[in-house]
């Protein structure tokens, strides 16, 4: 047996340009579909960690996923606007433990602004469980400060004290715009490749301080209150669109939802932002599959690749074979020697792949993390991606043993017979 | 670009995702949080999927069937099978409807609420809970799984073929 590995091992070195062509052939399919896997189940994860942390999202009763698309990625509005005090009266549930008020609404240069308090900064996360971080500036301190989200600082390029105006509505239409009483940018917000990047952040009390001269969505003809005294006025929110929900305990989140559906004084929604992103995504579960088939596909074609270059090479080696039959090499041990370069070359690709995936994602997982919005990327082996690795194994093997019988079948003087 | 497939996205399948429908025979709904060692199952099913019919009790065979649903379910191990690695051990199983109380509207539609509770000791470890309500209970075709976990909020739909949810 030993000398047999060693004519094998030396027979492979000889012909280490050709093997190592098959065996990138196989490393760059395994690892198409094996980060085709990742990024799917990261996109799917990433997409539904949106907004993590999160119990639940509460807003005006209506469709669960309008409530989900307004509140989180600002697609679509509310049909009603909520009542103050139902939110004071829900956050003081014993069961929650915080509340973010949002109020939506207003835009800058197509850019959705947000209202909400400071609570949003230190209870809002996205992904695993990550916090928002600031890259420059502060969270709002005086009533004009306004905190950008990364996308926002990147496009219109906006550095810390930049004066901005807010339009009311999607500022399409002219003579619309909050011109009397800009923000200034306080802080920016570090990418996070989700909708977060997208905002503009104030305070509710700025909100309610540009509109006190408004009146039904446009300006009281005649009425000015300046920048300076709006502070004088009142400026509790009356309504906000939607508020998110911490809770003491998660096992509380399914009574807290039907106690909130039930509430008394105005018709209420509570989604779980987890399960109704989620469902949004099996329904395009097409999607998906499109890119499984997409890398199998391509692992096919890595196939056929590992096929043309061994049924090649089989040319390139029908002396060689010929020669060790001659000196009583059994058909057998032909075959063996065939299999067993096959199985090594693939069994070296997949772990090279493996090892080129993973470095990969460690290394360039945050990246892809801010950029797109996919959560951390798996290093380790799951037991899906086991599967397809014994799959890839067993194709393989299947692939090679179609130039090893060929080589099995050809004749001992075919080989020997030296052509001209 | 990124808005437009958004925007596809979500104008294809709003119809689609909507809270489940309170009341429609065949399907049930499964509300599963974890907290810290806590598991928690919330199980709620018109009567019909379980029973076969939904109002009280009117002769001695319907009693009995009602007797047997009950016993069925409250046998924790065979309802719901929680990871082995997660060593739960049931603390505690309570069904709730208006019929196991004789108060059926007569002629309405009711439904059976059962609250299943765990204790588990490696809660890291527990991944996947699978259920036997199909085995035991053939009318029964789909069930809508909600759930609240500490690695975030998860969506899924169990029938016969596939009775397993994992996250």
């Amino acid at each position: 047996m030993k000398p047999l590995l060693l004519i094998a091992l030396k027979s492979a070195w000889n012909r280490r340009l050709t093997l190592g062509l098959t065996l990138l052939a196989i490393t760059l399919a395994v690892m198409l579909l094996l980060s085709g896997e990742r990024i799917r189940q990261a996109a799917r994860d990433g997409f539904a960690q949106s907004v993590s942390g999160t119990d639940l999202i509460v807003g005006a009763r209506g469709s669960p996923l309008q409530l989900v698309l307004y509140a989180v990625f600002q697609v679509g509005e509310a049909s009603h606007n909520i009542d103050w005090q139902s939110y004071q009266a829900i956050a003081a549930d014993p069961a929650v433990a915080w509340s973010v008020p949002l109020t939506l609404g207003d835009s800058h240069r197509g850019f959705p602004v947000l209202g909400t308090t400071p609570a949003y900064f230190e209870h809002y996360r996205y992904g695993d469980r990550q916090p928002l971080r600031l890259t420059a500036g502060q969270h709002f301190n005086g009533l004009f400060d306004a905190v950008i989200g990364a996308e926002v600082a990147v496009k219109l390029g906006y550095r810390l004290g930049e004066r901005i105006t807010l339009s009311h509505g999607s500022g399409q239409l002219p003579g619309l715009a909050h011109a009397d009483k800009p923000f200034t940018v306080a802080g920016i917000l570090a990418p996070t490749g989700t909708p977060v990047d997208r905002r503009v952040h104030v305070s509710l009390a700025a909100i309610e301080a540009i509109h006190l001269d408004w009146q039904g969505g446009a300006p009281i003809t005649g009425v000015s209150i300046p920048a300076d005294v709006v502070s004088k006025f009142d400026l509790q929110p009356k309504t906000i669109t939607a508020f998110l929900l911490g809770l003491h305990q998660r096992s509380a989140v399914f009574r807290l939802q039907r106690r909130i559906a039930d509430f008394h004084a105005e018709p209420l929604l509570a989604v779980l932002p987890g399960v109704a992103l989620d469902q949004l995504w099996q329904t395009v579960g097409v999607v998906e599959k499109a890119l499984l088939g997409i890398s199998w596909l391509v692992f096919a074609v890595g196939l056929a690749g590992l096929a043309a270059v061994m049924l090649a090479s089989l040319s390139e080696r029908r002396r060689e074979l010929a020669v060790l039959r001659s000196i009583g090499a059994g058909p057998r041990h032909i075959l063996f020697l065939l299999i067993l370069e096959s199985l090594l070359v693939t069994l070296l690709g997949v772990l090279l792949s493996l090892g080129l995936v993973s470095s990969a994602a460690w290394l360039g997982g945050p990246w892809l993390a801010a950029q797109f919005g996919l959560s951390t990327l798996p290093l380790a082996v799951s037991p899906g991606e086991l599967r397809l690795l014994a799959g890839i194994f067993a194709a393989a093997l299947l692939v090679s043993l179609w130039p090893a019988w060929r080589a099995y079948r050809l004749s001992l003087a075919d080989g020997l017979i030296p052509r001209l | 670009m990124k808005n437009f497939i958004f925007g596809l996205f979500f104008g294809l399948t709003v119809a689609f995702v909507h809270a489940a429908p309170k009341h429609v025979h065949g399907e049930a709904r499964l509300e599963i949080s974890l907290d810290r060692e806590q598991l928690v199952v919330a199980l709620e099913s018109p009567l019909d999927s379980l029973l076969g019919f939904e109002h009280a009790p009117r002769n001695a065979a319907e009693r009995q069937a009602l007797q047997v649903m009950a016993a069925k379910l409250k046998q924790a191990s065979q309802i719901f099978v929680p990871s082995a690695a997660a060593q739960c051990v049931s603390t505690g199983v309570e069904l709730d409807s208006p019929v196991l109380g004789g108060k059926a509207e007569p002629g309405g539609h009711n439904d059976l609420d059962a609250r299943y509770t765990w204790r588990c000791a490696k809660p890291e470890a527990l991944r996947d809970i699978a259920t036997g309500l199909f085995a035991e209970f053939p009318k029964l075709r789909r069930i809508a799984v909600e759930f609240a976990g500490p690695q975030g909020q998860r969506a899924g739909r169990l029938d016969a073929a596939s009775p397993r949810f994992s996250w």
